[in-house]
């Protein structure tokens, strides 16, 4: 069996112990007085890039010399910053006259080295054993917009983009406790990502931010450069069909779940934050259900779990009706059905199976285009594919009704992650109803319960609160009671705090009691 | 210990509420004896039918009793921990056998008879043994995790037994009280016939052996969840019993096996006919439940006398073996011959063993340690 | 990590293995061809002619197209027949969805039916929830009818028969409601005739046991399902009126049924004579009487007396006809054996049931006169 596992694994050292590489201790370099003398070491320390910009400069009269790489720098910054207040200077100390906001003293060179690659500039001057670092890094954001893949009708427009910072003020904005923690950590050997945990302290149970950190102090690989990267090695199960981590780049979403005492990963260069530990029904949650009124948002909540198992179950519903239990059709039904599907060759299974095939692929060819062109695809697949595939007779039209339907049920669940799991799951199902009729898709989804069940993220029960039952967490999971109705934060996240809001109100002759 | 664990404390990751608890004792009751209880009771204690299955509920009720006064003394270990400390080792170990006897055989049962009916209604021409792995498959995966799990499981498979009563109770339509009058028409030796009759559905309780040091809470919760689950199984299937009793004729009931299946067969909705499809379907998904709880009792049955730890591990073979005998009963003389056997069993462990156990304990004053904390 | 990939690579086998098994119970809907309605007669000898349409349906984009495909066949058994037609028939035979099954007259008369009925009730896929109906003359003629206008014969005469029921004409029996295993009571079927070569009801048949043994017109047959308790969802009566010497168009009243009540009871006396009470009480709207004004409380009155005379007339005259054909409609044999199972033990039951003495009476209260007095 060693044969086949190396075969599937790259992994060379599998079973060697896994240390803790040590970062070589490099023999630190003391900056030297003579200016030429540093310049050479930092030239060598970056294997001479072209990058790399030497500035001579004067300062008081003194000869000096500002290095750094033009590719991360803004110049604009270096001007205003750096050249034109020590142009003016009058007084001696540097760290006075520069107007940068962080300017560091340091008298070695190494620690230098790794900063100018994070966009800082270096000033040495003649005859001084230190050198000062300013920052004046290139930043170029791309604004806040609202994210395409999670839109809201109502509800704020924010989204996170690409830059840890900015994203951490976005949550900040919204949460202005002093009880927000933010804790930051430097991932992958090569990549050096900056990765910060959010969560509540008065909140999150301090067992599962442990377990978080625990597990996020773990990872131990060159590349860990955004955060879905970070997410497979984080989560419980990588082989679960289900997401066990929610990952969501709108903030008012992860402020929600900060508050019900969930934690949060945010990365640089992600535009996503990672929120554990969730549940099941999260993946069904959208910030909408919350903006809207509670009537409104149950409704939709209890369609978009409907949906869950349309998707799952229809199709192979369908072929299970049709290979074994034609029975349970209704009469005027059965002969419209009837008529349709006498002259298909194929059996059930076979035309569903082509028709998923059909619509993932032109899913997938939509997605991959630009999207005046994504739109003609989706048009000339569903209706000229469509209609043709019926008039040459490979489905019928009933088994388009059907897949369609499903297409469009697992095109409704709120989150990328789970509408692929729901995906995936059907054809299985499918395949247990093709050789068991009923049965098989009863068994097919005892499995599927099974395995929610047994299931965990961060030791909380996945698919709380229907299994463990929690009649009172329902009111937030299955549907949306009025927020003076949610007293009490959902249990699966062990809150340190339960209670969250009081619903004792003012006036009287309203329905609240 | 053999078991290894010895009084080691139960982790607070394996405890389980009394409401699982009853839910799990509710799941692993009801089964198979959904579809065969009411024929099977009818064919002794006739239009009566319906006083021997609450009559079982009762007997019952006083197993639950006599194994809740056993368990209550001790409360920090398993039935298969406290039974080589009141029998000594080797005869503690040889009841041991029988009891995973019994478990195996009883598990094989309900398997035997769910094929059988599997075969009956829709799959005329599939191997009995693929229906049969189809169903220990989906056991197995669950069986092999602890008690925790699997109580969440049966508390989510709980609902299905309200869609049974809905769809059942459709059938009321064609109900005919007059056809259970008069009442004790057979007299009360049948009735008795039908309460031996019927105490098989019944089994499943001693889940109470397994559970109770699991279960958080005091002892007499546990015994509530307990005697709570009895009632519900009793009211369940007496108002299947009743309802069959009603609908059919007693001559009709002689010649179907299955009468809630037959029931229903006839249903027809505006969205679906065939109701007995989906009521099987539905069926199966509940006997696998009680599968799950006799795979996992026979499992740790024999975990214990093997000296394993955790089941885990041995629960893929007892499933394999569970299936091997299942697959020998080929007609329904052979289904009987093993229903009897089962019966014996049963009859002699739990409900005679107890007794002696309980007897055991009082006499010479043996008990387990308080639960810590 | 060696017994990991033991363990997936065995699950991988199982899977492969079911998929390569293949599927042994399928039947796909496209290769079956569907009865729609279905007819038996009786043949020479003690031979069954069978007589089937079979209902082919192609849909196009422009819409669909109904045909009806006949065939008969001369067969010693119902499943004989069935396995004559399959090889008659192109495609898998297959009476699972078949709406309506038809018996000749003579069948139904002089033959007993049951035997051949028996496969209905023993296979899992047979339709249960079919209507049955006895047909003037023979089945073969009425479903070789095939189509009426547009539609195909099993459609018409299953759409026929069910709005019938729901203006109670007829009782509402399928397959399942007759069998007729000592039920206690005897069962009626609707009665269809072929007029100007379309099928038209004609009223009940009545059975006395499993033969055929008197008919009810259709007026009958709606006081004889008052009388059964067995309204549909409505029930007009059109009754002749007060006014004796009315001139033509003017001699009718028609009332609506909204709701009746029945009480009956058995009682045996003293001496073991079996008598039977039957009071029928109605509160009915008058929705067409053009020869009375009923704002007057004494003409509504009136009319309320004559007509309660009329119907307890016409229920006496039914009462009488269903005693003749010995036909136990109202279940007074199953009374019997619920409340007096001694007095039933000794009965001979053919004979002691024409000589029964009934008292029947109905009494009927106008609650509403439409939206004119």
């Amino acid at each position: 069996m060693g044969f086949f596992r190396n075969m599937f694994s790259n992994n060379r050292h599998v079973n060697m112990s896994r240390k803790k590489a040590a970062p070589a201790k490099e023999n630190d370099k003391p900056v030297s007085p003579t200016l030429q003398d540093n310049f050479a070491y930092i030239e060598q320390a970056l294997f001479r890039t072209e990058d790399l910009v030497r500035r001579p400069l004067a300062y008081l009269s003194k000869p000096g010399v500002l290095l750094y790489l033009s590719s991360v720098c803004d110049s604009q910054k270096i001007h205003e910053t750096i050249l034109k207040p020590m142009a003016q200077a009058g007084a001696d100390d540097l760290e006075v006259v520069l107007t940068a906001t962080l300017v560091e003293k340091y008298s070695s060179l190494e620690p230098v080295i790794d900063l100018m690659l994070r966009g800082y500039a270096v000033i040495f001057l003649e005859g001084r054993q230190e050198c000062h670092a300013v920052r004046a890094a290139f930043i170029n954001l791309r604004s806040v917009d609202e994210p395409a893949n999670e839109k809201s009708i109502q509800g704020s427009h924010d989204g996170f983009i690409e830059s840890l910072p900015v994203n951490l003020q976005l949550i900040r904005k919204q949460i202005n406790s002093r009880n927000l923690i933010v804790r930051r950590y430097t991932l992958g050997n090569i990549t050096k990502t900056d990765a910060a945990i959010v969560y509540l302290n008065n909140l999150a149970n301090p067992e599962v931010v442990d377990e978080i950190d625990q597990r996020i102090s773990a990872v131990n690989a060159d590349n860990i450069m955004s955060g879905y990267l970070l997410l497979e090695y984080i989560e419980n199960q990588s082989y679960s069909p289900f997401p066990q981590i929610l990952q969501t780049e709108r903030p008012d979403r992860v402020v929600g779940n900060l508050l019900e005492g969930r934690v949060a990963l945010l990365t640089e260069g992600t535009p996503a934050a990672l929120v554990m530990p969730v549940t099941f029904f999260a993946f069904y949650q959208s910030p909408d259900d919350y903006n809207s009124r509670s009537l409104a948002g149950s409704f939709i909540r209890l369609l978009r779990l409907f949906s869950f198992f349309i998707a799952i179950t229809l199709p192979a519903y369908y072929i299970a009706v049709l290979s074994f239990h034609y029975e349970v059709i209704p009469m005027e039904l059965f002969y419209q059905i009837k008529g349709s599907v006498e002259k298909i060759p194929y059996p059930p299974i076979l035309e569903a199976l082509f028709m998923e095939l059909a619509i993932e692929l032109l899913r997938e060819a939509g997605m991959r285009l630009p999207s005046p062109i994504g739109q003609t695809i989706g048009i000339v697949g569903g209706l000229v594919i469509g209609d043709a595939v019926v008039k040459v007779g490979l489905v019928s039209y009933p088994m388009i009704t059907v897949v369609a339907l499903t297409a469009i049920a697992s095109f409704v669940i709120p989150s990328h992650e789970m509408s692929y799991s729901v995906r995936l799951l059907r054809f299985p199902v499918m395949i247990l109803a093709s050789l068991f009729g009923f049965i098989g898709i009863f068994f097919g989804l005892t499995m599927i319960f099974a395995h929610l069940c047994k299931l965990e993220s961060f030791g909380t029960p996945y698919f709380a609160p229907a299994s463990p039952m929690r009649l009172k967490d329902w009111k937030d999971a299955l549907i949306r009671s009025p927020f003076w109705k949610l007293n009490e934060r959902p249990l699966d996240a062990r809150p340190l705090k339960l209670e969250q809001e009081n619903g004792k109100r003012k006036g009287n002759g309203d329905d609240r009691g | 210990m053999a078991s290894g664990r010895g009084t080691a404390m139960i982790a607070a990751k394996e405890k389980i509420t009394p409401g699982q608890f009853m839910m799990t004792v509710i799941q692993a009751q009801i089964g198979v004896g959904v579809l065969f209880l009411p024929s099977s009771v009818q064919s002794v204690a006739f239009n009566d039918a319906w006083i021997s299955v609450i009559l079982s509920g009762v007997t019952a009720f006083l197993l639950i009793l006599v194994m809740w006064g056993l368990a209550r003394r001790f409360p920090s270990v398993t039935f298969l921990e406290y039974l080589p400390l009141l029998l000594g080792k080797v005869f503690g170990k040889t009841v041991l056998v029988f009891y995973a006897a019994f478990f195996i055989l009883e598990c094989s049962l309900v398997l035997v008879l769910f094929a059988d009916v599997i075969k009956d209604w829709i799959f005329t021409n599939t191997p009995t043994w693929v229906i049969l792995s189809l169903a220990l498959i989906a056991s197995l995966y669950i069986a092999q995790e602890n008690i925790r799990t699997i109580a969440r499981f049966l508390v989510l498979t709980f609902v299905l037994i309200f869609l049974l009563v809905i769809i059942a109770a459709y059938a009321f339509r064609d109900a005919n009280i007059l056809y259970i009058l008069p009442i004790n028409q057979s007299g009360f030796p049948s009735i008795l016939k039908g309460v031996v009759k019927s105490m098989n559905s019944f089994y499943g309780f001693e889940m109470l052996l397994f559970c109770f040091p699991y279960v958080l809470g005091e002892g007499k919760s546990i015994l509530k969840a307990t005697v709570l689950a009895n009632i519900f199984s009793t009211l369940f299937y007496t108002f299947l019993v009743f309802t069959c009793l009603i609908v059919f004729s007693p001559e009709e009931l002689k010649v179907i096996p299955q009468p809630v299946l037959y029931m229903v067969k006839a249903l027809s909705f505006t969205i679906i006919e065939r109701a007995d499809l989906y009521f099987m379907t539905i069926w199966a998904v509940v006997v696998v439940s009680t599968v799950i709880a006799y795979l996992f009792m026979s499992s740790r049955t024999i975990s214990v006398l093997l000296g394993q730890k955790k089941h885990r591990r041995t629960a893929p073979y007892v499933a394999l073996f569970i299936l091997i005998i299942s697959l020998i009963p080929h007609n329904q003389e052979m289904i009987n011959v093993l229903q009897t056997y089962v019966g014996i069993l049963s009859g002699a462990l739990l409900v005679g063993f107890p007794l002696i156990l309980l007897g055991i304990s009082y006499g010479f004053g043996i008990k387990g340690k308080e639960q810590p904390g | 990590m060696k017994k990991r990939w033991a363990r997936i690579g065995l699950r991988a086998g199982l899977c492969g293995f079911f998929l390569l098994c293949g599927c042994w119970d399928q039947h796909l809907l496209k290769d079956e061809r569907n009865v729609s309605i279905g007819g038996m007669d009786a043949g020479q000898g003690d031979k069954l002619v069978a007589t089937v349409s079979i209902r082919d349906i192609t849909t196009t984009e422009l819409g669909s197209k109904d045909l009806s495909e006949v065939h008969t066949v001369l067969a010693r058994t119902t499943q004989h027949a069935r396995d004559l037609l399959n090889d008659e028939v192109s495609g898998d035979y297959s009476n699972s969805k078949m709406r309506v099954l038809l018996l000749g007259e003579e069948l139904a008369k002089n033959h007993d039916f049951m035997p051949h009925m028996d496969v209905y009730y023993r296979d899992p896929k047979s339709p249960l929830s079919a209507r049955v109906a006895v047909t003037q003359g023979t089945a073969k003629e009425m479903v070789e009818l095939r189509k009426i206008g547009s539609r195909t014969i099993g459609l018409y005469i299953d759409n026929l028969l069910k709005s019938s029921v729901d203006t109670s004409s007829i009782p509402d029996v399928n397959i399942q409601t007759l069998h007729p295993l000592d039920r206690g009571y005897d069962f009626a079927v609707p009665y269809l005739t072929i007029k100007d070569s379309m099928p038209s009801l004609l009223g009940t048949a009545l059975f006395s046991g499993t033969r055929m043994t008197g008919k009810l017109n259709l007026d009958e047959s709606k006081l004889y399902l008052l009388l059964c308790d067995q309204i549909g969802k409505t029930l007009k009566l059109t009754l002749k009126s007060n006014t004796p010497s009315a001139p033509d168009g003017y001699e009718y009243v028609t009332v609506d049924v909204n709701k009746a009540k029945r009480k009956f009871k058995v009682t045996v006396t003293k001496d073991g004579e079996i008598r039977a009470r039957l009071h029928l009480r109605l509160r009915v709207t008058v929705v067409e009487d053009p020869s009375n004004h009923l704002y007057k409380m004494a003409v509504m009155h009136d009319l309320e007396r004559h007509l309660s005379r009329e119907l307890t007339s016409n229920a006496q005259d039914v009462v009488e006809k269903i005693q003749r054909a010995n036909h136990d409609g109202f279940g007074i044999a199953r009374r019997l054996m619920s409340f007096h199972p001694k007095v039933w033990e000794q009965l001979d039951w053919n004979k002691e049931y024409p000589r029964i003495p009934f008292d029947t009476s109905v009494s009927l209260q106008i609650i509403n006169t439409g939206i004119t007095d």
